[in-house]
């Protein structure tokens, strides 16, 4: 009761200064109005979730009681971010078939996840990624390394959410953009300290359904304009786009052959390494159930994008040449990420723009939720509990130090949100996405399919594939010559990926082979029931 | 005492035999995933023409638009045959052999 009338009082802050400020903009009535509902809803389902949030099991992976539904609904929730509804659809509006590209890249990932990973990690871990790595590799530095390739990839997904969540908000709502950055860290802390992975989960599903609901709507209406002829679609975006035909073939975006396949090695590989992913296969109860997540989640994406195909090239006519929606200079308003938005209102109004702009609200707080849990439990689960105390961790103190982690990370990822307000943080999702690529997925896929591998291996190659990616990163055409200003970049593509998970996968093979340690013997000789214990799964004799 | 299970798992031919057949189907369609994932990226990098081509003389939709819509679909159908086979062979394998060698270890 204490705790329902904290939540309500915070409801409170956060919420009335928002109409009192709010005031020196346009405020869209209908958007806030159906944000509060949603606000609203999803605090219950917080205030619930709390109740039923009593052991770690239940704080880090929702007691392992989801479905297979309810989890494929909430990965998929988590896949389709605000970055992918309205940058790959604001992606296709700009350059047409480029964003296709990256909306291929983004779901193939996925069967592989499936037939290689989620069973085995399933099998192996309890609450993080890093449980089935140290299954049989000395956890020390294999979990420390794991923290670090997680909150490396949590931060710069959080703030490249944060920033978004900021220019998204002050454009849609009319608040300022401080105020809405708060609003998002302050309610994603709420979600995780008091209703852990119960409430993230059920805060995705909500807002996955949502999403989906609210895209089918704009592709229909799209299709409904051109009698559900796709051929009159894309003739009708030709002829409103500058660049024509052109929209329809590849090329533009994505320059040269090198910079091709390593944006593909990004896509495909960063998916399965994600931790704020990963986590998810946890919170069913067996592998049978993980695959079943992945069937929903797979197909609830597909259909996703291809509802963003539609809406992106509708966009294209029923937007671009809309002077409503152009300012002074013939750019749309708000940059091309708010194509979906402006086609929302093209399409139902006013009414249906709001319902769309409170859905990219809700998106974007139910997806920094989930990083932020992945984020806190890497650190109390994997740093505190494991590193620090040996994995003998006093009862209760583990989901302090999460609580304790999960402020800490809303409050850095706020900080960090209005520091990079004016810069550019497209760039961090890529980034994101290669990190993920280069340390998180090796480290773990090795440990699955090479006995081979050894701690020291995974541990300096992991290391190895975190530096050259962020090195890549800073030295490359975006950070150097883009916001460093100078004029030519060291490291000429923009995608590290290629060359990153390159330089993990070979340092972890050549250190591993060339470690004679006792430990090495150890971990080689610890795989084969690892590898029973990878297929069968834990047996009823120890549950 | 588990170790031991797992031991008598490891060794069991039933399930060396599971084990291959599962690992050998994921990586059919692994493989399957890849190569059509990189032939498309090869194509984009190399041959970006190719996908630009019209379908036919009468419509304006290039090839690259149902080649992303096949790969789309691809993924789709690969999972739900991935985990139709194991629901239909490999579970109800692992299952007799799970409940035979912890039968067998009872018995000892």
């Amino acid at each position: 009761m204490l705790r329902m009338r904290f939540l309500l009082t915070l409801v409170c802050l956060s919420g009335f200064p928002l109409l009192a400020w709010a005031s020196e903009k346009p405020v869209n009535i209908p958007a806030v109005s159906m944000f509060f509902i949603f606000v609203t809803g999803t605090l219950f389902i917080t205030w619930w979730a709390a109740r039923r949030t009593r052991t770690t099991s239940d704080f880090y992976a929702a007691g392992g009681k989801i479905t297979g539904f309810q989890n494929g609904l909430a990965i998929a929730g988590d896949y389709m971010s605000a970055a992918s509804f309205l940058g790959l659809s604001g992606l296709i509006f700009a350059s047409g078939f480029d964003g296709i590209i990256y909306s291929v890249g983004f779901l193939v990932g996925w069967p592989i996840i499936l037939f290689l990973l989620a069973e085995r990690l399933r099998n192996l871990g309890r609450f993080t990624f890093a449980d089935a790595v140290s299954f049989r590799l000395q956890p020390v530095p294999i979990r420390s390394l794991s923290a670090c390739g997680t909150l490396t990839v949590v931060l710069l997904y959080l703030v490249a959410q944060m920033v978004g969540a900021g220019k998204l908000i002050e454009v849609l709502f009319g608040f300022p953009y401080e105020l809405a950055v708060a609003v998002v860290g302050v309610l994603m802390i709420l979600y995780v300290t008091f209703g852990g992975m119960i409430a993230t989960t059920w805060v995705q599903i909500v807002k996955a359904i949502l999403l989906l609901s609210g895209a089918t709507f704009l592709a229909f209406a799209v299709l409904w304009e051109v009698d559900f002829s796709f051929e009159r679609l894309f003739r009708s975006a030709i002829d409103s786009h500058s660049s024509g035909k052109l929209i329809l073939a590849p090329g533009r975006l994505i320059s040269d052959p090198i910079s091709a396949i390593s944006l593909g090695l990004a896509l495909m590989f960063g998916t399965a390494g994600l931790p704020h992913i990963l986590m998810r296969f946890f919170t069913v109860p067996d592998a049978k159930e993980a695959r079943k997540s992945v069937i929903f989640a797979t197909g609830f994406v597909g259909y996703f994008y291809s509802l963003l195909f539609v809406i992106g090239f509708g966009a294209i006519f029923l937007v671009g040449p809309n002077t409503d929606y152009l300012d002074v200079t013939g750019a749309i308003i708000g940059g091309s990420n708010m194509a979906a938005v402006h086609l929302s209102q093209a399409v139902g109004g006013d009414f249906f723009l709001g319902f769309i702009s409170a859905v990219a609200f809700a998106t974007i707080l139910a997806v920094v939720s989930g990083l932020t849990l992945a984020g806190a439990s890497a650190i109390s689960h994997d740093v505190y509990a494991s590193v620090f105390c040996k994995g003998q961790p006093k009862e209760g103190t583990e989901i302090l130090v999460s609580k304790v982690a999960t402020i800490a990370l809303g409050v850095t990822a706020m900080i960090l949100g209005l520091s990079f307000e004016n810069q550019n943080v497209a760039y961090m999702v890529g980034l994101a996405f290669a990190i993920a690529a280069s340390v998180n997925f090796p480290i773990l896929f090795l440990s699955m399919y090479w006995s081979g591998l050894t701690s020291r291996g995974a541990f300096i190659g992991g290391s190895i594939g975190l530096g050259s990616a962020v090195a890549c990163v800073i030295t490359g055409p975006t950070i150097w010559v883009g916001i460093l200003g100078n004029a030519e970049p060291i490291f000429p593509y923009k995608h590290p990926a290629l060359f990153s998970m390159t330089a993990a996968f070979a340092s972890i093979y050549l250190v591993s082979i060339f470690d004679s340690s006792d430990e090495a013997a150890h971990a080689k000789s610890a795989f084969k029931n690892q590898f029973v214990r990878s297929i069968v799964g834990p047996l009823n004799s120890e549950k | 005492m588990n170790t031991n299970i797992y031991a008598e798992i490891a060794e069991d031919q039933t399930f060396q035999k599971l084990a291959k057949d599962k690992i050998k189907f994921s990586w059919k369609l692994s493989g399957l995933i890849l190569v059509s994932y990189y032939t498309f990226i090869l194509v984009v990098a190399f041959y970006p023409d190719w996908l630009s081509r019209p379908l036919n003389s009468q419509t304006v939709i290039t090839w690259g638009i149902p080649i992303a819509l096949f790969l789309i679909v691809l993924s789709m159908v690969t999972t739900v045959v991935y985990v139709r086979r194991c629901n239909e062979n490999y579970d109800g394998r692992m299952a007799a052999i799970i409940s035979r060698v912890e039968l067998k270890s009872i018995d000892h």
